[in-house]
């Protein structure tokens, strides 16, 4: 791995990107404040146009609140597919000026723009170019950070929002770092956050001041990590598109129309999201043997229990009847207005070779089941009680282009 | 105002170069429509289905275009009615 020194980091952020693409495909929508959400009737933001937030609305708050703080609030249901071609076509422009590309999620990627210096002329005109071939393309605009590392490139992009572009060089970073509130450092969040203001630190100034032994006493491992943000310092390499880690689990979660209190209910909520867990696992060839169930009740205290088999699991039944032991084994206090459930602990093409006929013929049921679906689309065919089940698409945080996606131009 | 709908149309589309696809003109109800802009395009899949979908616009409304690459067929989606 080459040193801070020698790297250029870039990192383009879509500006309110779900946003701006129902901008771009409705112009009534254009000018106007926008939010892009979920489907249900609880649903919360998840992109809110630049037009939206000078009212105070941002993703992740709840729809009601939005509508409350703006009357006029145009409301759009998310429409995934939109949102996966666009970041595709994003992705191929940026894989036009290097292959190092790394997809951090559907409206942000990571670039290692060191080896394409010379070629295209310097950094800031790879980040010009990168907007403008964007802007021609799409007609979205995107914000660029430039700098010597992952952590500081990402910092960069949201300094100049939307359509900016900002540098971050060497001898910028102490004097930029002194007075930056610490949880503005990508990688500490509120909680963490709070911590650190316990301990009467608010900048990245005031942590770097700290000794590293301090820090590790009070929060081990990550005490060292957050030493070394203080600093400017991230020796993390851009991973290209293609070449990530195995996924280590995979996860579907749902918040529920209206809070449940039957777990009968709830049952049937973790049977349709095992079985989402259970294609997507098939799909990339995963197996796995420890199944995660998430709730939360409504006051928004949230907990998860597991559950580790000694053998690996692929199927939708399967999960649910792990998932359904762990839930028997719990008190509920209160209603429940989210489940989650996901499988850990996973490992790619290990899926068990059932030994007995009846298991041999459940596989091969849902192979076959595998196969209508992959021709005809989700939910086609299903087990019996998830009848009428979930058609709506969503976009895990984990979403990266699968092979095939890549290099699709435009229609 | 948002219209919504399924209806098998008739579009005069242009090939163009890059295997880019232009609708120029659709029929509707018996009335045609002249494309002045595309505003979007994307791509789905419904299982082994490829659709494309455009959002066009004449001089009035934006239109929703569906155009299945399996069957053939172009549909119309939905309808932005301006006010």
């Amino acid at each position: 791995m080459q040193g801070d020194s020698a790297r250029v980091i870039m990192h383009v952020d879509m500006d309110a990107f779900f946003a701006s693409v129902e901008q771009r495909i409705n112009p009534a929508l254009h000018g106007r404040p926008v939010v892009v959400c979920g489907g249900g009737k609880r649903t919360v933001v998840a992109a809110a146009s630049y037009e939206a937030r000078p009212y105070g609305i941002k993703s992740g708050m709840p729809l009601f609140e939005a509508v409350k703080k703006c009357p006029d609030l145009l409301v759009v249901q998310a429409d995934i597919p939109k949102y996966v071609d666009a970041s595709l076509r994003v992705l191929h422009v940026l894989q036009g000026f290097t292959p190092d590309v790394e997809v951090y999620s559907i409206d942000e990627a990571f670039l290692d723009v060191t080896g394409s210096l010379a070629f295209f002329r310097g950094a800031e005109r790879i980040a010009r170019l990168i907007q403008e071939k964007i802007k021609d393309d799409l007609g979205l605009t995107c914000s660029v950070g430039i700098a010597p590392n992952k952590l500081l490139a990402k910092l960069a992009s949201a300094m100049r929002k939307p359509d900016g572009l900002q540098i971050i060089k060497h001898e910028d970073i102490p004097s930029l770092l002194e007075d930056l509130p610490v949880e503005e450092m990508w990688g500490i969040g509120p909680r963490l956050g709070t911590y650190l203001h316990e301990m009467g630190i608010r900048t990245c100034g005031q942590l770097a001041k700290i000794p590293v032994r301090i820090l590790e006493k009070r929060f081990g491992l990550i005490g060292t990590m957050l030493h070394r943000m203080a600093r400017g310092m991230d020796d993390a390499p851009v991973v290209p598109c293609g070449t990530e880690p195995h996924a280590r689990s995979m996860g579907h979660s749902m918040t529920l129309d209206q809070d449940i209190q039957g777990k009968e209910e709830i049952a049937w909520y973790v049977f349709l999201l095992a079985e989402m867990v259970g294609r997507r696992l098939r799909s990339e060839d995963y197996a796995g043997r420890t199944v995660v169930l998430t709730l939360r009740y409504s006051d928004f205290c949230t907990f998860s229990r597991r559950m580790t088999l000694q053998r690996y699991i692929t199927t939708g039944p399967e999960i649910h009847e792990v998932a359904m032991r762990i839930l028997d084994g719990i008190r509920l206090r209160d209603a429940v207005r989210l489940v989650g459930v996901s499988l850990a602990n996973l490992v790619r093409g290990r899926g068990q070779i059932p030994l007995f006929e009846g298991d041999r013929k459940r596989t091969e049921l849902v192979l076959a089941m595998d196969r209508v679906n992959d021709r005809y689309g989700e939910f086609t065919l299903s087990w019996g009680p998830l009848r009428g089940g979930r058609k709506d698409r969503v976009v895990p945080p984990s979403w990266r282009p699968q092979d095939g996606d890549i290099n699709c131009g435009t229609p | 105002m948002h219209y919504t709908t399924s209806e098998r149309i008739t579009v005069g589309v242009v090939y163009g170069d890059q295997r880019r696809i232009r609708p120029e003109w659709f029929v509707w109800e018996g009335r045609e429509y002249r494309v002045t802009s595309i505003n979007h395009i994307w791509r789905d899949k419904i299982g082994r289905e490829a659709l494309i979908f455009f959002s066009v616009s004449d001089k009035a409304n934006t239109y929703l275009l569906c155009y299945n690459t399996v069957q053939l067929e172009w549909t119309l989606c939905g309808v932005e009615m301006e006010g």
